[in-house]
Formats: C-alpha cells, structure tokens, sequence
C-alpha cells in the first residue's frame, strides 16, 4: 500500500509539475505575441512575461514576400511552445527587434 | 485487582493503536485512489490540450488570412489554416483541424481530427459533452466573431459532479 501511495503521489507530482510548465509556456507565447513587435533579448524579454519563463524568442519569419508572421517560441521547465501570429501588413517584417 | 487493571488498560492502549492504524489505513487507500484517478484525469487533459493547441493556435494562420473557425455547431468545431502559404485551406491535410463530440450508444467521446486521421483523445463515459463558440464578452457566439472555444462536460449518472468545461484560444482573432 505504501509503496503503491508513493509511487502514485510521485507520478501525481510529475504531472503537476509538467502541467504548470505547459501552463506556463503557453501562456509566455501568447504574452509574447502580444508583445507585437520583434525582440533581441529572449531571456530579458522572458523576464517581461513572468518569472517562471527561461526563455521568450519573439522574432519575425517571412515565408513568402507577401506573408509575413510574428512567431513567438517559449520554453519552461521541460515544456516549450510556439505560437504564429501572421501580421496583417507584410512590410511589418521590416521593422528591427527591439 | 492491580492486573486486572493493568491488562485493562493495555487492552484499551493496543485498541486505540489498532484503530489509529485501521483509520490512517484507510485514509492511505483514499488518497492512494484519489492521486491515480487525479493523475489520470491530469493526464487526459494536457493530451487534449497540447492536440487541440496545435490546431487551434495555429488557426487563421496564412497570407491570405483564412477564416480560423471554418465551422461551429454544438458538436463540432473546424479550424483551418494555411500553413504552406498556397491560398488554399487543404481539407485533407493537418491545414483542417476540428474538435469533436459524438455521443452514442450511452458513451460520450471527445476527438480531435486532423486532416483525415481522427483519434479519440476522451472518453467521457455517460457525460454530456458540448462545444461553443464565446465572443470578447464570453457569451456564445457564431464561428466568424468566436475568439474561444469551450468544451463542457456535465457528469451524469452515478457520478454526478462538478461541470468541467476547457477553454481554447483562437489567436487570430486576439488582436481585431
């Protein structure tokens, strides 16, 4: 009984602790895209979002000349997520990260 | 006398020992149960979470802009993108992505399509399942201003409890 308790409240930890990291990751990138603009710094960018985030990479992509997306990459814990955001004006690529 | 007292009172300390043992026993089992079934459910819900995250975050995503929410009914809700940028929403690829709940047979189930593959990510048992569309205000909505998706789920039956509803974020639609 008690090794089976340990084992569960363990693996019940774990997942506690996975949760918060996806928690957390997913809810940097969206704070990232929120940001609106392209940024230098991840780690000082990840410090503007909460102090759980290791890491915030909020950078422009371009796959096509007309197209262009603001991606937002966050990492917490274990966990990362990314998140797109395509910019309605194409030309918002141009504008350097802050 | 002196014996029958002290017997007495070893019989009433080893009872007491008993009982505190049975009641933590007891009290283990519970929380035994309690962390497999919390775990369990944890489990079941990051992998409904990450599966429809990579749909719905990446919904509307594209140069031409597609619509996010292609469809919306009480059971079903598509979202599209155009991920390789060709203008075109591909209905047979991952760029077609849907939540769904279909009830039958007693059973609730809650599946994510993608594409053409379709996977059951929930089985809700004899729960009652629905999916919504919420607008900036958090009243329900039609697909083309809905900018959260809520799954509810209402426990019927026997175990009867608390609704459980997750909420979706439509990314596209934050910024307009």
């Amino acid at each position: 009984m008690s090794a089976s308790l340990i084992a569960h409240a363990q693996s019940l930890a774990a997942e506690l602790r996975a949760r918060r990291d996806v928690l957390c990751a997913r809810y940097a990138a969206l704070g990232g895209i929120a940001l609106g603009t392209a940024r230098a710094d991840a780690t000082a960018t990840a410090t503007l979002v909460g102090p759980r985030v290791g890491s915030l990479a909020v950078y422009w992509v371009r796959p096509t000349t007309s197209w262009c997306v603001l991606r937002a990459a966050a990492a917490c814990g274990e966990a990362t997520r990314v998140l797109d955001r395509t910019m309605p004006d194409p030309s918002a690529c141009s504008a350097p990260p802050q | 006398m002196a014996t029958l007292v002290e017997a007495a009172a070893a019989v009433s300390v080893a009872g007491a020992i008993l009982l505190l043992v049975t009641t933590a026993l007891a009290a283990s089992a519970r929380i035994d149960a309690l962390c497999a079934s919390v775990g369990a459910e944890l489990v079941t819900d990051r992998q409904l979470e990450q599966l429809l995250d990579r749909a719905s975050l990446a919904s509307g995503a594209g140069p031409a802009h597609p619509p996010a929410i292609s469809s919306l009914s009480a059971d079903t809700v598509v979202f599209g993108s155009d991920q390789n940028g060709d203008g075109v929403v591909d209905t047979t690829s991952s760029e077609t992505t849907a939540l769904e709940v279909r009830m039958g047979s007693g059973t609730t189930s809650v599946r994510v399509r993608l594409g053409r593959q379709t996977m059951t990510v929930l089985d809700a048992g004899d729960d009652v399942a629905s999916v919504a569309g919420l607008d900036r205000y958090g009243n329900a909505t039609a697909a083309a201003s809905a900018r959260l998706v809520e799954l509810t789920l209402i426990p019927t039956g026997d175990d009867a409890g608390a609704t459980r509803t997750m909420l979706f974020t439509v990314p596209m639609r934050m910024f307009q």
